[in-house]
């Protein structure tokens, strides 16, 4: 099955599903935004408008043309870098989401790092030591987080150590390209709100896998090899067992990037989100269908990478499970007694 | 079709935490209702004199920026957030359930689609979507909840889905399908009084999520018309006034989380009372506790001697109850020993016990362990080994091989790889290229044909048998004086059956090995065993060679 | 003309041709009123064939003809139909899977008759109680819950619920494997009677070949997907002609009872 034709099958299967999702994901948007969208032209243009102006504008909009037509005309634009002008401050879309995404991009990476590196480093010592007192606060902390929603933890930073202690600002931006170390005064309050919910969904997932995998025979066959504790969690448990947190991990993504609409507000930052409110309360259609639109394909995105990844570490689910050789499972063997 | 057993409520109820949890969902529901009435203050009466002030008598947990009781806004703000949620969750549900039952019977396509339309939902984020839905219909409350409730559907279509599509696979469906029962039938008599406690626990949870959402949402500002009051906007107004308030964003937050606390632990208790399970028969509960005398065997003194068990006493159950009574034996150089009794007799027990490999809960709680070398090397006390100083006795002095061979090695990774890694880890002075030279080498000298392939197979893609020569071959591989089998060819076929045991008797003349063979299978013994020790109830009541016990062993045919 | 004829079976896991073959080539008859019993090992197929004689799995290649009617070419409706007739019916191996937790006793035995629609209420809960008398167990037995009997009962339970259509044939996937020595007795005597009385045919899968001495009328040896050696239970069990059949023979001397349980 391997080769050519089976890497192809791979890459088309892989591909075939965000492909269409992306279709019905980005056909909503439109649909959504010219069925509510109220006539723009009647909105920039003011009360007073003729029927003639309106038609007028509405011709240079592009909004008289067949509804199929208009969606693929967009989103044929949109894949190429056009993403239209804002009905009312006419900047193209794209300049205005261009200069906001980096913003959000930064921050995402930065509490995706946080909570993989802290969610993994709890989820695996919870998993060692199980029933300890460890595990037990692991625990805890993860449910109360669960229902902690960002924009909270995000409050309680700040009134701590902006507030409080003065330590860290509580509002504002620099850029990353222009200087990192101001970048991280400004982004690391934020991020760690973010990530909270994040890490402690990996950690409690991360914990689950572990523990149902230590007690798997190959883990017993690894130390009946004489192999150390390490080397089996590292290169052999973690292997097997990271798919579920890693899947966990997919799914933070669209949570995280919700999380950042609240995080803009409150951290007075100037992403894409803020430009979503922003055009929001002006219905502004143009803007928001590109925000939607960039954020479906960051979506998306993240989403094959984590496929690929996960497609990449479990190879007996690539060859498929169903042999017709079954575990035998005899009552005298495995567990306490004889 | 109801159940017997009281119903999911009733038994989620029996936990204490759940009862606290449903506790604090009526008293919000009293809230929501009731909530304006029974504030101590007019929610929006505003007092320019008592501006921002903290918790005081009159103002049990302060005002807020226009002179408002905070304590009078957040019970009056019950309804509307508890409003939004209920909205957002029923929409899910109905948009979600049936859609998610159809797609097991619908054929191929409509779930390919299905499914494609559920991830295209799932791309997008609430907040995002509910930003962009406002701002395209307008800014109101219902506009907000119903693009959260569309969003959340996917979410009652896979749980749906899932739970029923497992359901599908039980043997008790099967055996409906197998009566000719119709998909209908099978839906109303098996699968649906099964979903719903699972439905239940997804909207105690979504209504968790979609209370978060609704704040969230109130904290930008949509779905929010002033001057009524909601969680979320209290929140938000707390942010703008934070420097003289900073404790105050503590009331509507903590409201929030209680909240959705509750419904989340009420969804855990239902949950975790669920599944029905017949308690398994305790397998500690077979070692027998009774003192009695024990039956003298005579321990026969063996030349050479590699192990040494003596006195070996192991408990189970945290200690609490004593499996295995006393056991003595030595297993010599060159020479096969049988470990034999049935199910519950404590040979398996004994095996761990003398590999350091006994389960949580078990330990070796009294008796003496030697692992005894060649002439001047002292004897090694494996009962006072710890993990890392196991790691170098596991694979250099001592091999262990078990049933279900292809089990105990990693599922993901070749196995002349795991080979390789074993012999290196005991070996660090071997280079990579030498190391899968030796790995063939002893792949070829366990008889496996082509040991080239079978380096770069998988462990589920061998065979039984192959798979035990893997075992095998990775269990010599550190030159080992003593080679433990506990239920080596159990799940093997009677002709490969007898192929491995030729291997093993093949090694032991060979290497000079010393091999405890624990079975519950007299042929094996008979075929290969030149001394026996017979295991009953946690002791061992027959020691001496094959022919001398066999006669005791063998009944007479049924 | 055989009850049941299975001709050149052949069954594989996936679709596509090179999946591997479970099943190679297996010829089988059973003639009314007879016992067969089919021994293999894990790993033989033999779960396999009892699911595809059955009908759950479909056959790559091959025929099954029952009592008339050609199994492998029936779809949808008509293979609906034939299964609510309940000539053929299917015993599980595991009766705590094969049973739903949430029905009463008299409920799961029923269910046969339910989902084929066949008399009223009344009509179905006298031929349940009838059919749990016919195995031996007590009408008290009707109301409890599966979890809530021992583990003969419940294997007695899914032989009342196969019995309760009037079938042809049973086909029993290890009716006893997972039974003391004393239940199983009872079970295979019970199934000898039922025979006697209604003349049913039994296929009897087992990986235990002294367990079917004395109880079937034939035998046949399935060892990797194929059948290796068939005859009369009597030509197999005293003179095995396959090398496999042989050393299954020989690897079944028993553990005498040094323990004091009856009946090791």
């Amino acid at each position: 099955m391997s080769g050519f034709t089976g890497a192809l099958r791979a890459a088309v299967r892989l591909v075939s599903v965000p492909v269409t999702v992306f279709l019905i994901a980005t056909f909503s948007t439109y649909a959504l935004g010219a069925l509510g969208g109220a006539n723009p032209a009647a909105t920039v243009l003011g009360q007073d408008a003729t029927a003639g102006q309106i038609a007028q504008l509405n011709h240079q909009f592009g909004l008289d043309k067949p509804f199929l037509v208009q969606y693929f005309d967009w989103l044929g634009h949109a894949l190429t870098g056009n993403l239209g002008v804002s009905y009312f401050t006419s900047i193209p879309v794209a300049t205005s989401i261009g200069q906001a995404f980096p913003v959000d991009l930064s921050l995402a990476l930065l509490a995706l790092g946080l909570a993989v590196v802290f969610g993994g480093a709890a989820g695996i010592t919870a998993a060692l030591r199980r029933g300890g007192w460890f595990d037990r606060a692991v625990s805890a902390v993860c449910s109360g987080l669960a229902t902690v929603p960002p924009f909270l933890v995000g409050i309680t930073l700040i009134v701590l150590f902006a507030v409080v202690f003065r330590l860290l600002p509580s509002g504002g931006y620099v850029p990353f390209t222009q200087d990192p170390g101001q970048w991280l005064r400004f982004a690391i309050l934020p991020s760690i709100a973010l990530s909270a919910e994040g890490a402690a969904a990996i950690a409690r997932q991360l914990r689950t896998s572990l523990v149902g995998a230590l007690q798997e025979n190959y883990v017993l066959g690894a130390a009946a090899r004489g192999l150390s504790v390490r080397r089996t969690l590292f290169r052999h448990v973690l292997r097997n067992a990271a798919g579920p947190a890693l899947t966990v991990l997919g799914v933070q993504i669209p949570l995280l990037i919700g999380g950042a609409v609240v995080a803009e507000k409150m951290f007075a930052l100037p992403g894409v989100a803020q430009l979503a409110l922003q055009a929001g309360s002006e219905r502004d259609v143009p803007v928001i269908q590109g925000a939607l639109l960039v954020t479906i394909g960051v979506v998306l995105v993240s989403n094959i990478i984590v496929n690929a990844v996960l497609f990449r570490i479990t190879p007996q689910a690539r060859r498929g499970t169903r042999s017709a050789r079954r575990r035998v499972t005899l009552p005298s063997v495995g567990g306490a007694a004889a | 079709m109801s159940a017997r057993r009281p119903g999911a409520f009733r038994r989620a109820l029996r936990l204490t935490s759940a009862r606290i949890a449903l506790g604090i969902i009526l008293l919000i529901v009293v809230l929501a209702f009731f909530g304006g009435v029974l504030a101590p203050q007019n929610p929006l009466a505003q007092n320019t004199n008592v501006v921002l002030q903290g918790p005081s008598s009159h103002h049990w947990l302060g005002t807020d920026y226009l002179g408002r009781d905070v304590l009078s806004r957040l019970m009056a703000g019950t309804g509307r957030s508890v409003a939004g949620a209920l909205e957002a969750v029923g929409i899910g549900l109905l948009l979600g359930v049936l859609p998610g039952l159809a797609s097991l019977w619908l054929g191929r396509t409509y779930e390919w689609i299905s499914l494609r339309i559920v991830d295209a939902f799932m791309t997008l984020p609430y907040v995002v979507f509910a930003v962009a839905v406002t701002g395209f219909f307008g800014n109101s409350l219902i506009a907000a909840m119903t693009a959260v409730g569309v969003l959340i559907s996917p979410l009652y279509f896979r749980v749906t889905r899932a739970a029923a599509l497992g359901l599908t696979r039980t043997q008790y469906v099967e055996a409906a399908e197998l009566f000719g029962s119709s998909r209908r039938r099978v839906l109303r008599t098996h699968l649906w009084s099964k979903i719903l406690p699972t439905l239940a626990v997804t909207t105690a949870q979504a209504l968790a999520s979609a209370l978060l959402i609704v704040s969230s949402l109130a904290f930008l500002g949509l779905g929010v018309e002033p001057p009524l009051p909601t969680w979320g906007e209290l929140l938000s107004s707390d942010l703008d006034y934070l420097a003289q308030q900073p404790w105050a964003p503590l009331f509507p937050g903590l409201l929030i989380m209680l909240v959705a606390g509750a419904l989340n632990a009420f969804a855990d208790a239902i949950r975790d009372t669920g599944t029905t399970q017949v308690v398994a028969a305790d397998p500690a509960e077979d070692a027998s506790a009774e003192a009695d005398e024990p039956i003298a065997v005579g321990i026969a003194p063996v030349a050479q001697p590699v192990l040494r068990v003596e006195g070996l006493r192991v408990t189970v159950n945290g200690g609490g109850t004593e499996a295995v009574h006393g056991v003595s034996f030595e297993v010599g150089r060159g020479e096969i020993v049988g470990l034999v009794g049935e199910s519950g007799s404590g040979k398996s027990l004994t095996c761990r016990a003398v590999t350091g490999l006994l389960a949580p809960g078990c330990a070796l709680s009294s008796g003496t362990v030697e692992l005894l070398g060649e002439d001047e090397t002292p004897p090694v006390d494996l009962a006072a080994l710890d993990r890392a100083a196991w790691n170098k006795v596991r694979g250099p002095r001592i091999g262990i091989v078990f049933q279900d061979p292809a089990s105990y090695l990693n599922p993901s990774i070749p196995v002349g790889k795991q080979l390789v890694e074993t012999i290196r880890v005991h070996d660090k002075t071997l280079s990579r290229t030498a190391a899968r030279q030796r790995a063939i080498e002893l792949f070829a000298s366990v008889g496996l044909r082509d040991a080239e392939t079978v380096y770069r197979q998988y462990p589920h893609e061998l065979s039984g048998g192959m798979a035990q020569r893997v075992l095998i071959a990775i269990a010599i591989s550190g030159d080992p004086d003593l080679l433990i089998a506990d239920e080596a060819t159990s799940a093997l076929d009677v002709l490969v059956q007898a192929e491995v045991l030729d291997l093993l008797r093949g090694l032991v003349r060979d290497r000079g090995l010393a091999l405890l063979l624990v079975t519950h299978d007299l042929a094996v013994v008979a075929e290969l065993c030149d001394r026996v020790l017979v295991c009953d109830r946690g002791r061992i009541v027959e020691q001496g060679p094959v022919a001398n016990v066999w006669s005791e062993l063998v009944g007479a045919e049924s | 003309m055989s009850l049941l004829s299975v001709s050149e079976l052949t069954v594989a896991y996936g679709d596509h041709r090179h999946a591997p073959a479970v099943l190679q080539g297996i010829d089988l008859d059973v003639q009314s009123g007879e016992i067969l019993g089919v021994i293999g090992e894990t790993g033989s197929g033999k779960t396999t064939l009892a699911r595809t004689i059955a009908g759950l799995v479909p056959a790559r290649g091959g025929r099954i003809e029952f009592d008339g009617v050609e199994l492998s070419a029936l779809r949808g409706k008509g293979l609906r139909e034939f299964r609510r007739r309940g000539r053929l019916q299917l015993v599980f191996q595991d009766p705590l899977r094969a049973l739903d937790p949430d029905l009463t006793v008299a409920e799961s035995i029923a269910e046969p008759l339910d989902a084929a629609g066949t008399g009223d209420r009344a009509e179905r809960a006298e031929r349940a109680a009838k059919a749990l008398e016919a195995v031996g167990l007590g009408a008290e037995l009707g109301d409890r819950l599966p979890g809530r009997i021992s583990g003969g009962q419940r294997q007695r339970v899914l032989l009342a619920r196969a019995l309760v259509t009037e079938p042809r044939l049973l086909i029993c996937d290890e009716p006893v494997s997972a039974l003391d020595a004393a239940n199983r007795a009872h079970v295979l005597r019970l199934l000898l009677d039922l025979r006697d009385k209604t003349g049913v045919a039994v296929l009897v899968i087992s990986h235990d070949l002294q367990s079917l001495a004395g109880f079937a009328d034939r035998v046949a040896v399935l060892y990797q997907g194929r059948i290796v050696e068939q005859g009369s239970a009597r030509q197999v069990l005293d003179d095995p002609q396959h090398p496999y059949t042989q050393r299954l023979l020989a690897a079944t001397p028993r553990l005498r009872a040094l323990t004091s349980s009856p009946g090791a």
